[in-house]
Order: structure tokens, then C-alpha cells, then sequence
């Protein structure tokens, strides 16, 4: 059986290596630092989970998010934001499964994560 | 000269002796609008006493008794004129007094006098003059020619219009009357009527007029004095008006200027007599823009300004309309307060509240932004040390772990720092905003208390919680806040405890409230610290937060967030015993009520 595919969205690369790492025994793991990229490769694939990082180049997290919402194909998708915005994190809480506020603790990232993958959106 | 007559003289001497006495008091008093036709009238009777005087004591000297009649009436025959311009006066209808007026009421008895003092030529005034020893007072006569008779009647028409306007004016103003002042007008106008009527019907043989019309002039001076114009009112307005640092002008309503106060002549640069008369435009030159804009304005209240940048004055203006008795406008009165030093004032304090604010802002944003610019440096801190404690990059010794759980904890701690500094922000911003959702209470304590339990095991105490059976078992609220509230209560209560036990109760003082109360066993606060402790960076002295950290906004927080509930925060605390805090919530009812 494959591991399901988590997408890391995140423009900060040691916070995208700590999620990658504590996502990869779980979940086959893709890193995209860059909005734009991001946009492009989410029209090509389809993850179960992905941790989307508010603050981007080129294309916000916010575009993201509502991409992935408008997209039938990734109806399945689980999305968790990360942002060290709080503000931010109070109005984007309807459109995300989670959004967690920064520093993010990696043991409980895993439990999410975890969670989600036994238990896709409906 | 026998007694009677010695009788007579003194007689004589009492009504001259009075009037010029009222006469002397009416000059004084001249001010008094009113006084100064008064006074006229009275120096006409005063020197009618006097005239009889004189030609008692000239006897039957024809010559001399000739002139002293002649200098007699010469006063005398204005008395009706005089009468009707003081009663004109008196009876407040000063404005039918026109200039021409007072000439056509002087002149016809301005001809008759100049036929009197011409008598000898035409004797018109007087066809004989002799002398008559049957007659007790005069003993020349002056028997009356036509000019005498049309001076006479036209004196008594003058009397007798008068007499009616008292009449109507105290008819019609009766109400407004005082007593005292209606018996005096009524004596003012019978006395001469009366004393005329007698020695025309010949009950008398010597003519009482000018005794009668002393009578009415006291019984005038008496209700002018008393009650009209000595008015304290009028005094006092008068006093006020001239003296206020108010510019005060009053315009008629053709827009000249009819009045104005010492303030108003040195705000204009006109003294009242230069400006009355005038067109307001001409007084007010410098301000053209203000009398073109309220030229209409009948009634206003407003703060203008004028002059430029730096000279600028600012003036509240009071415009109010004019009327006459019979509501007809006449004009308007123009109040100006000089207000600029207020409004400099004004100026002063709002800069500093907006300077207040302003600071008070960037305050609270650059701790936002420094919040926020801690955290991704923070979770690559917390990132590395918990994968490092996991054994991601390997497997840890006991020191190197036991080091990693160190990096984690101080994490953690900079983690709650940063997220209660930014909390204080926000209340002192005034940017949180509470969201109300019903929530099971349960739920809401169990979040809490999971947390807490964890925290008070560590340090060897025990939570002890009750719940009053009454407790509703879902409020309305921000469940956020309040667990934030709870969480920083008892995570105080712990951190201040190293024995004993940590008191929870939650119960329902009365319908409308609720309350939570966290209880230690710990050290205790201090009176003089009770005052301070909610203050934002304030514990009760810096060695204790060394000793059990924490960044003093806890406590701040928490009290601000329950004033943001319309709730209220209380402390009891006895050092060496421990501490309570009690949070009373108010219960809502109904979401919308909030909202």
C-alpha cells in the first residue's frame, strides 16, 4: 500500500525540512517553497494533505486555499495552515480543516496529520 | 396781612418745596429711562409753585405781577406738551415720539407765549389786567383774551389725552400692576380733574390747579420711581450689559445699527455714537464675509472665525430676532462671545490626546510585529529540538536529551511570552473582539483543566474542583477568552504554590451571574501589592519572577478580557495563606442582546 501524498507549501526552508520530516514516515512527502510553483503543480496532482503557509511569493496561501477549495478534484484534500499571523489564522479558519498558529510543535503536527489520514473529508 | 392769609403762604410754599425736591431726585436718577421727561414735568410744576409764590408776595403791583404772570406761564404753558411726551414715555410709546411730533405739540404754545410776552401791542392774551380787593390770593386779574382761551384748551386737551393713556395703559396692563401703583396713577389723573371741576363749578375760590398737579406729580415720581424704571431689573441689565465682555449689538431691521455695548465698541473700533444710525456693513468693514453671510438670519447659534492663520479669533455668535408688541420684527440683537483662548485650548488637548493615541498605537503594532516576527525563528527552534528529542536525526543519550527537553521548554516558554505580549497588545489597542457562540461549559473546563493537571502533578499539588449543581450547563461567551482566563488564573495559582492545593469552584451567585474562583494555598499577595497586581508587567517584586517566570501580563490580561465580558475581576489574599480570585460573569441570555 503507498504512503498518501502530503504537499508542503512553505517558503521558509527549515520550517519546510521540520514539517517534511515529521510528516515523512506517514506520508509521501512534496516540498514547494513558492507560490506560483505551487499553483502549477496542485493542477497536476492530487494530495491528501497539504500544510499551506500563509505568506508566499507570488501566489498567497489565501489564492491557494481557495484554489484547493474550488477544485472538485481535491474535495478529498485536507488542508493545514500555518501563519504566525493571528489575525490572519481568525479569518481563514472556515476554509481550512486546521490552522495553526506558529511555532508549530512537530509532535502535534503529527498527531494531526495522523488523524486526518484515517479520516478524509467527507 | 392777617393770619389766614399767612396760612395761605405757607400753604403756598409746600407744593414748590416738594417738587423741587422730587425734581433734584428725578435728576439724579435721569439715567432711568423716563427720568429725563420726569424731571421736565416736574420742573414745570416745581416752577408753577414758585410763579404763585412770587405773585403772592407782589401783591397789587400791577407792573411787577404783570411780569411775574408773564414768566409763570412762560414754564407753565408747555406743561401740557411736557405731560403727554412723559406720559408717551411712561406708557412705553416712545415710538410714536418722532421729532415732528414733540415740534407740532411745542409749537402752537410756542406762538402763544411769544403773543403773550407781545401783550401790550394786541392784547390778545389778556384784554385788561386789574387789580380786584375782593379776591383773597391774586389781587390782579388777568381777564383771558382768545389766546389765553386757545392756550388754556389746548393745554387741557393735552392734559386730557394724557390722562386717558394712563388710564388705557393701566386698564389694559392691570394684570402687570402692582396695588400701590394703580391707586397712584388713578390719583394723578383725578387730582387736577378734580381740583379743575371744583373751581370751575365755584366749590373753591381759589384755583387749585397747580396744588393738584403737584399731587400728580408726586403720585407719577412715586409710581415711576417705585415701580417702573427704578425696576432693580432694568438696573441691573443695564449694569450687566455695559459691563459684560460680550460685544453686544442690536440692529433694526433695516440692518443699521441702533445700540452697542463698550464691548462691541472695542471689538469694532467705533464708539456707539459714531456707529448708531450706521448701516452694520459700514461698522463692521473688516468683516464683509460675516455680514453678507447672516444677513437673513434672524436666529443663530454658531462659532465663527475671523482674521487669518496665526490672528485668527474665534467668536460663538447669538443671533436673536427682535419683535414689537404686536409681534412685528424690528430687528435683531447680535451677541459675540470671544471664545479663542477655549478653542486654542481645545486645539492644545486634542493634538495631545491624538499624540496619546497615536503612541498608544505604534505601540501596540510594533508589538504585534515583533510577536509575529518572532514565531517562525521560534518554530524552527521548537522544530529541530522536538525532531532532535523524537530521535529523528538518531538516537539521543540520556544528557543530550534531557538538554533537547531544556531547548524545549525555554521554546515553549518564549512561545507563551510572545503570544501574551501580543494578547496585551491587542486589549490595549482595544482590537480584541470577543465572539460569542453558546458552548458547553464542560467542554470548556475540561480543555483547561487537562493542561492544568498536568501542570500541578509536576509540582507534587492537587486540583480540587467544585460545580455548583445549579450551574447552567451551556453559556453564551467566547470560550477562547475564557479558557484563556481560567488557564492564566490557575496557571498562577500553581506557580505561586509549593504546598497544598488548588481550589476550583464554579457556581451561580444570583440569575443573572456566574462566577470562577481559583483558591491557593500559596504565598499570598501583599496589601500594597492588591493595587498594582493587574497592572500589565507588574508581579508583586522581581525576584519572585526570576524564581517562577512568567512575563507579569498574565493577571493584566485576564482582567482586561473579563471587563471586555462586562464582568469584574476580585482578589482576597492573605500572605503566608494564599489567594483567591473570583471572576463574576454576567449570564447572557440571548446573543443578539450583546451584539
Amino acid at each position: 500500500m503507498t504512503k498518501p501524498l502530503a504537499l508542503v507549501i512553505e517558503d521558509n526552508d527549515k520550517l519546510s525540512q521540520i514539517f517534511s520530516l515529521t510528516l515523512q514516515t506517514e506520508f509521501e512527502i512534496e516540498a514547494i517553497t513558492d507560490g506560483k510553483a505551487a499553483l502549477k503543480r496542485l493542477g497536476e496532482i492530487v494530495p491528501d494533505l497539504i500544510i499551506l503557509d500563509l505568506h508566499l511569493p507570488n501566489v498567497s496561501g489565501h489564492e491557494l486555499l481557495k484554489y484547493v477549495r474550488a477544485d472538485a478534484r481535491m474535495a478529498k484534500t485536507r488542508v493545514i495552515l500555518t501563519t504566525a499571523d493571528e489575525r490572519q489564522s481568525e479569518a481563514l479558519q472556515d476554509l481550512a480543516d486546521i490552522v495553526l498558529l506558529k511555532p508549530i510543535s512537530p509532535v502535534q503536527l503529527r498527531e494531526l496529520a495522523t488523524r486526518m489520514k484515517d479520516n478524509p473529508r467527507a | 396781612m392777617n393770619a389766614l392769609f399767612s396760612a395761605y403762604f405757607v400753604l403756598l410754599l409746600i407744593p414748590p418745596l416738594i417738587t423741587s425736591t422730587l425734581a433734584v431726585y428725578a435728576w439724579r436718577h435721569r439715567a432711568v429711562q423716563g427720568a429725563k421727561a420726569f424731571t421736565a414735568l416736574i420742573f414745570v410744576i416745581t416752577w408753577w409753585g414758585v410763579g404763585q409764590v412770587v405773585l403772592y408776595l407782589v401783591g397789587d403791583h400791577i407792573t411787577p405781577a404783570t411780569w411775574a404772570m408773564k414768566f409763570l406761564l412762560l414754564v407753565i404753558n408747555f406743561l401740557g406738551p411736557v405731560l403727554l411726551i412723559f406720559v408717551l414715555q411712561y406708557t412705553q410709546r416712545e415710538r410714536w415720539l418722532t421729532r415732528t411730533l414733540i415740534w407740532v405739540l411745542f409749537l402752537p404754545e410756542l406762538i402763544f407765549t411769544i403773543i403773550l410776552f407781545t401783550n401790550e401791542l394786541h392784547h390778545l392774551y389778556w384784554t385788561r389786567i386789574y387789580v380786584d380787593r375782593t379776591l383773597p390770593n391774586a389781587l390782579v386779574v388777568f381777564e383771558f383774551g382768545t389766546i389765553n382761551w386757545a392756550s388754556l384748551i389746548y393745554s387741557y386737551l393735552l392734559i386730557g389725552i394724557s390722562m386717558a393713556l394712563i388710564v388705557h395703559w393701566a386698564l389694559s396692563n392691570s394684570a402687570k400692576l402692582y396695588r400701590q401703583q394703580a391707586w397712584a396713577l388713578l390719583i394723578s389723573v383725578v387730582a387736577p380733574l378734580a381740583a379743575s371741576v371744583s373751581y370751575i363749578l365755584g366749590f373753591i375760590k381759589i384755583d387749585p390747579t397747580h396744588f393738584a398737579f403737584s399731587v400728580s406729580g408726586l403720585a407719577l415720581g412715586w409710581s415711576l420711581f417705585r415701580f417702573q424704571f427704578l425696576n432693580l431689573m432694568s438696573i441691573a441689565r443695564e449694569v450687566v450689559i455695559e459691563g459684560m465682555s460680550d460685544s453686544i449689538l442690536v440692529l433694526d431691521a433695516q440692518e443699521r445699527i441702533t445700540d452697542m455695548n463698550p464691548a462691541a465698541e472695542r471689538l469694532f473700533g467705533f464708539s456707539a455714537s459714531q456707529a448708531v444710525g450706521r448701516a452694520v456693513g459700514d461698522v463692521l468693514a473688516q468683516w464683509p464675509h460675516l455680514v453678507e453671510r447672516y444677513r437673513d438670519t434672524r436666529n443663530a447659534l454658531e462659532e465663527i472665525t475671523v482674521g487669518e492663520d496665526d490672528l485668527q479669533d474665534w467668536y460663538e455668535m447669538r443671533i436673536s430676532q427682535l419683535h414689537d408688541r404686536r409681534g412685528q420684527f424690528v430687528g435683531r440683537v447680535v451677541v459675540l462671545r470671544n471664545i479663542t483662548a477655549q478653542k486654542l485650548a481645545e486645539k492644545v488637548l486634542a493634538i495631545a490626546r491624538d499624540q496619546a493615541l497615536e503612541s498608544s498605537r505604534a505601540k501596540s503594532h510594533l508589538l504585534a510585529k515583533v510577536s509575529h516576527e518572532l514565531r517562525t525563528p521560534l518554530g524552527g527552534i521548537v522544530g529541530f529540538a522536538e525532531l532532535l528529542y523524537d530521535d529523528t536525526f538518531g538516537s539521543l543519550g540520556e544528557r543530550q536529551k534531557h538538554a533537547t527537553a531544556q531547548i524545549i521548554e525555554s521554546a515553549h516558554y518564549l512561545t507563551d511570552m510572545v503570544n501574551e505580549l501580543l494578547d496585551e497588545a491587542k486589549v490595549e489597542s482595544n482590537t480584541i473582539q470577543l465572539r460569542l457562540s453558546r458552548f458547553l461549559f464542560s467542554d470548556m473546563f475540561e480543555k483547561v483543566n487537562a493542561n492544568m493537571e498536568v501542570l500541578a502533578n509536576k509540582k507534587g499539588l492537587s486540583i480540587i474542583t467544585y460545580i455548583a449543581l445549579d450551574l447552567p450547563e451551556t453559556f453564551i461567551g467566547d470560550e477562547q477568552r475564557l479558557r484563556q482566563v481560567l488557564t492564566n488564573l490557575i496557571g498562577n495559582a500553581i506557580k505561586f504554590t509549593d504546598q497544598g492545593e488548588v481550589r476550583l469552584n464554579f457556581f451561580k451567585p444570583d440569575p443573572e451571574h456566574w462566577v470562577m474562583q481559583v483558591g491557593d494555598t500559596g504565598i499570598g499577595i501583599p496589601e500594597d501589592a492588591r493595587a498594582y497586581i493587574f497592572d500589565p508587567f507588574r508581579q508583586v517584586d522581581a525576584s519572585l519572577a526570576s524564581d517562577h517566570g512568567g512575563t507579569g501580563l498574565g493577571l493584566s490580561i485576564a482582567r482586561q478580557l473579563v471587563e471586555l465580558m462586562g464582568g469584574q475581576i476580585t482578589l482576597e489574599s492573605e500572605v503566608g495563606q494564599g489567594s483567591t480570585f473570583t471572576v463574576l460573569l454576567p449570564i447572557i441570555e440571548n446573543q443578539e442582546k450583546i451584539s
